[in-house]
C-alpha cells in the first residue's frame, strides 16, 4: 500500500510559512527535536501480545511558528520502531503466547498542529494543542528466513498537553496527550483477534529547540 | 502402471502367501518390492482380525468412581454387596473396573452400584480398538510428508525433548526388554518412562506392531541416513500401552493410561504435552471424559483418530469436546474413504489409500514408518523390523499430535489455543469454512507454526 508522502505536512507548512505576508512584528519559529515514550494503548491486548511492553521510544523533528503570543502552528515528523515477536491468541479474552519469531514495527507519524499558550506560571509556560495528519507503518517478521511483510497509512489526530521553558534561544518542553489513529489495524493478525482497530496511545515525551529570537 | 503395481503386489502375496496368526486372523504378507525393507499390510486383512472382537472380554466389567471420603474397605465391601467378583482400583484414584459375578451382566451390576450413596457414577465400560492401516520406508517414499509441508515445517521447529507426546497405543518398540527389540531407527529418540496399563509395570513393549508405527509417524529418528523420517523427531515420546497384542483395549485402560500421563513428573515438571490416541470406541465413558478433561485442564492436547468406518458420528475418544478428532485424506487431499465424520471432526491429515498410487512412486499411498512385522509379532517374534506403508486415521491422528508438539514447543501452553490454531490454519477442504467430511480441513504445519503477525 502506498502512502501520502510522509513530509508533506512539515513542507506545506514552511512553503505556507513563507508565502503568509508578516505583519509589523514578525513571529517566531522554532525548531525542536523530540524524544520519548510512544504507546500503542489504544490497542493494549495487540501491544503486549506483541511488544510484551507498554510503549516504544520514538524521536521526532518540528517546526514551528508562534503567531502572536498565544497561538503557535507547527509541522512534526515522527518515527516510531519497536521491536516484538510473532503471536497466537485463542480469542479476545485469552493469554497470547508468544512464538519468537521476531518481528519490527516502524511508524511514521506526520502532523500538522496548533497550541493555544496559556499564560506564564511561574519559570513554565503551559499549553494545549492538537495535531492531525497521518501514519505510514511497516511490519516485517521473520520465520526461519522467511520474510512477511504488511504496510498501510492511516488518518491520525492527536490532543497534547505541555509545559515549556525559554532561556535564551534555547527551548524545552515537557510533553503528554494520546494520539489517535483508528482502523489502521484489525483485520488480520493478532490485532484481529482482539478487535483492536487503532495504532494510537498515550504518550509523553520531553522536547529541546531552538527558536528564532 | 496401475496393472504393474497390481501384479507387483499379485506377486508378493503368492510369494509370501497369506500368514495365520493369532486367532485365525489373517495379514496379507509385506514386499511389493523384493528386498527393500518396504511392506504393505493389507487393511482388509486386519478389518477381519479386528471383526473376531478382543479376547478380554472388556464390555462385561463396570467402571466405578467412589465418592471422596470413601476408602478402599469401603469401595470393598460395596463391590462385594452389588455383585462384583473381582475389583481393580486405579493407581490413580478411587476408580474401580470390577468384573461381575457368575450370572450377572454389567448392566444389572451397574444399576446396583447406582443406587449406592458411596457411588460417584458407574458406568459399563466399553470397549475400544486400534485404527488400524499398513506400513512401509524411506522420506522420499512419505509423501505425507510433502502433502503437509514438512520440509518447511522443519526450518521452524523440529521439537524438543523438553515437550513429549504420550502415545496411548498397544505399546512401542522403545527397549530391549525380553523378547522386545528397540526399533532400529528409533536410535536417537528420547522416551520417557513408560507404563503398560495391563501389566502395572513401566514395559510399555509393542506386541502388536501399530504403537511403533504410530510413534515413529511421530519421533522416528530423522537425519540420520537411515530408514524414514518423523515429524516431531526431536519430541519425546511416552510410551503407554492401552491396547493388547490384538490392539483391543478398554475405556478404563484408557482412562489409566491417560492418568498415567497426566501424573508423570521428571525434575518436577510433566514433560507431556500431547497424548495421541488412535483408537476408538462406539461406547462413551464418563471415566475417559474425566480422565480427558484432566488431561486438558493440565495444559495436555489430547489427539484422536475419527475412525475408519465412513461413518458419523466419529468414535469416542475423538467425539469428546475436549479432543481433537482428525480425519484421514488420501495424496489427492481427497477425503479417504475409510474416514469417520460429523459434527464432532476437527482437522484432517494424510492418512493415505492403500488402493491409490497418488504420487506415483509405484508404491501404493500408505503412511510409511518403521514398525516390526505383525505376523511374526503374532508368533512371538517383536524384532522382525521394516517399514511399512499403513493408512488409516490412526496414522492421520498423530501428524496432528506431532504439530500440537511442535506448537507446544514453540511457545503455545494452552490445548484450547494449539487447536485454534492449527484448525485457523488449516488449509479449507470441502464446503467452505467447517464441514462435516473435512472438519477445518488440512493441516498446514509451517502456517500454523507461525502464528500470527500484528496486523497480518
Amino acid at each position: 500500500m502506498k502512502g501520502p508522502r510522509r513530509g508533506f505536512p512539515l513542507t506545506a507548512l514552511v512553503l505556507g510559512l513563507l508565502v503568509v505576508p508578516g505583519p509589523a512584528q514578525a513571529g517566531t519559529f522554532a525548531l525542536m527535536f523530540d524524544a520519548g515514550l510512544r504507546t500503542m494503548s489504544n490497542s493494549p491486548e495487540t501491544e503486549k501480545a506483541i511488544f510484551d511492553d507498554q510503549g516504544g521510544i520514538g524521536f521526532g523533528l518540528g517546526l514551528s511558528y508562534d503567531r502572536g503570543l498565544r497561538f503557535r502552528f507547527g509541522a512534526e515528523v515522527r518515527r516510531i520502531n519497536r521491536d516484538g515477536e510473532r503471536a497466537f491468541a485463542l480469542d479476545r479474552t485469552s493469554e497470547a503466547f508468544r512464538l519468537g519469531h521476531p518481528l519490527n514495527f516502524v511508524m511514521t507519524q506526520s502532523l500538522a498542529t496548533v497550541a493555544f499558550r496559556f499564560g506564564k506560571i511561574g519559570p513554565v509556560s503551559p499549553y494545549l494543542g492538537v495535531g492531525f495528519g497521518f501514519v505510514s507503518w511497516r511490519e516485517e517478521s521473520n520465520t526461519a528466513g522467511v520474510i512477511d511483510q504488511a504496510d498501510g497509512t492511516s488518518g491520525l489526530l492527536e490532543g497534547r498537553l505541555g509545559v515549556e521553558r525559554q532561556q535564551g534561544r534555547v527551548r524545552l518542553a515537557l510533553e503528554g496527550g494520546i494520539t489517535f489513529v483508528p482502523n489502521a489495524i484489525g483485520v488480520g493478525g493478532i490485532s484481529k483477534v482482539y478487535e483492536e482497530t487503532d495504532l494510537g496511545g498515550l504518550f509523553v515525551v520531553a522536547k529541546i529547540g531552538f527558536s528564532s529570537r | 502402471m496401475r496393472k504393474r503395481i497390481l501384479a507387483t503386489l499379485g506377486l508378493a502375496l503368492s510369494g509370501w502367501g497369506l500368514v495365520a496368526i493369532g486367532f485365525g486372523l489373517r495379514f496379507t504378507g509385506p514386499a511389493v518390492q523384493a528386498d527393500d525393507g518396504v511392506r504393505v499390510v493389507d487393511p482388509s486383512q486386519l478389518a477381519l482380525r479386528a471383526a473376531k472382537g478382543p479376547r478380554t472380554d472388556f464390555a462385561s466389567r463396570v467402571i466405578v468412581q467412589f465418592k471422596e471420603g470413601a476408602d478402599d474397605r469401603l469401595a470393598e465391601r460395596c463391590v462385594a454387596d452389588a455383585g462384583g467378583a473381582r475389583a481393580a482400583r486405579s493407581a490413580f484414584g478411587r476408580r474401580y473396573v470390577v468384573e461381575p459375578m457368575a450370572g450377572m451382566d454389567a448392566s444389572s451390576l451397574t444399576e446396583r452400584f447406582r443406587s449406592m450413596s458411596e457411588v460417584e457414577y458407574a458406568e459399563p465400560d466399553g470397549v475400544v480398538h486400534a485404527h488400524f492401516a499398513p506400513n512401509d520406508e524411506r522420506y522420499n517414499l512419505q509423501w505425507h510428508l510433502k502433502v503437509i509441508g514438512a520440509e518447511r515445517m522443519w526450518d521452524i521447529q523440529k521439537g524438543d525433548p523438553s515437550v513429549a507426546v504420550a502415545v496411548l497405543d498397544t505399546g512401542v518398540a522403545y527397549e530391549d526388554f525380553g523378547p522386545f527389540r528397540k526399533a532400529p531407527d528409533f536410535g536417537g529418540t528420547v522416551f520417557l518412562p513408560g507404563f503398560n496399563v495391563f501389566t502395572r509395570d513401566a514395559h510399555a513393549n509393542d506386541d502388536n506392531f501399530h504403537g511403533t508405527h504410530v510413534a515413529s509417524i511421530i519421533a522416528e529418528a530423522t537425519n540420520n541416513g537411515i530408514g524414514a523420517s518423523g515429524i516431531a523427531y526431536q519430541s519425546a515420546i511416552m510410551p503407554v500401552k492401552v491396547l493388547d497384542s490384538e490392539g483391543f483395549g478398554s475405556n478404563s485402560g484408557i482412562a489409566e493410561g491417560i492418568d498415567y500421563a497426566v501424573k508423570f513428573r521428571q525434575g518436577g515438571v510433566n514433560p507431556v504435552r500431547v497424548i495421541n490416541l488412535s483408537l476408538g470406541g462406539s461406547t462413551r465413558s464418563q471415566a475417559l471424559q474425566s480422565a480427558i478433561d484432566r488431561a486438558v485442564l493440565a495444559g495436555i492436547t489430547v489427539v484422536a483418530s475419527a475412525g475408519n468406518d465412513n461413518t458419523s458420528p466419529v468414535e469416542y475418544p475423538a467425539a469428546y469436546d475436549n479432543v481433537i478428532a482428525v480425519g484421514s485424506v488420501d495424496g489427492r487431499k481427497v477425503k479417504a474413504p475409510y474416514s469417520s465424520f460429523g459434527v464432532a471432526l476437527d482437522l484432517m491429515a494424510p492418512g493415505g489409500d492403500i488402493r491409490r498410487d497418488d504420487n506415483g512412486d509405484g508404491r501404493p499411498d500408505g503412511v510409511l514408518q518403521q514398525t516390526f512385522d505383525p505376523g511374526s509379532a503374532a508368533q512371538g517374534r517383536y524384532d522382525n523390523f521394516g517399514y511399512y506403508f499403513v493408512v488409516g486415521t490412526s496414522e492421520a491422528a498423530p501428524q496432528v499430535s506431532a504439530l500440537a508438539a511442535l506448537l507446544a514447543r514453540q511457545g503455545i501452553k494452552d490445548p484450547k489455543a494449539i487447536q485454534a490454531l492449527m484448525e485457523r490454519t488449516a488449509e479449507d477442504l470441502g464446503a467452505s469454512g467447517r464441514d462435516d467430511q473435512f472438519g477445518w480441513g488440512l493441516i498446514r504445519p509451517a502456517e500454523a507454526l507461525k502464528g500470527l503477525g500484528l496486523s497480518k
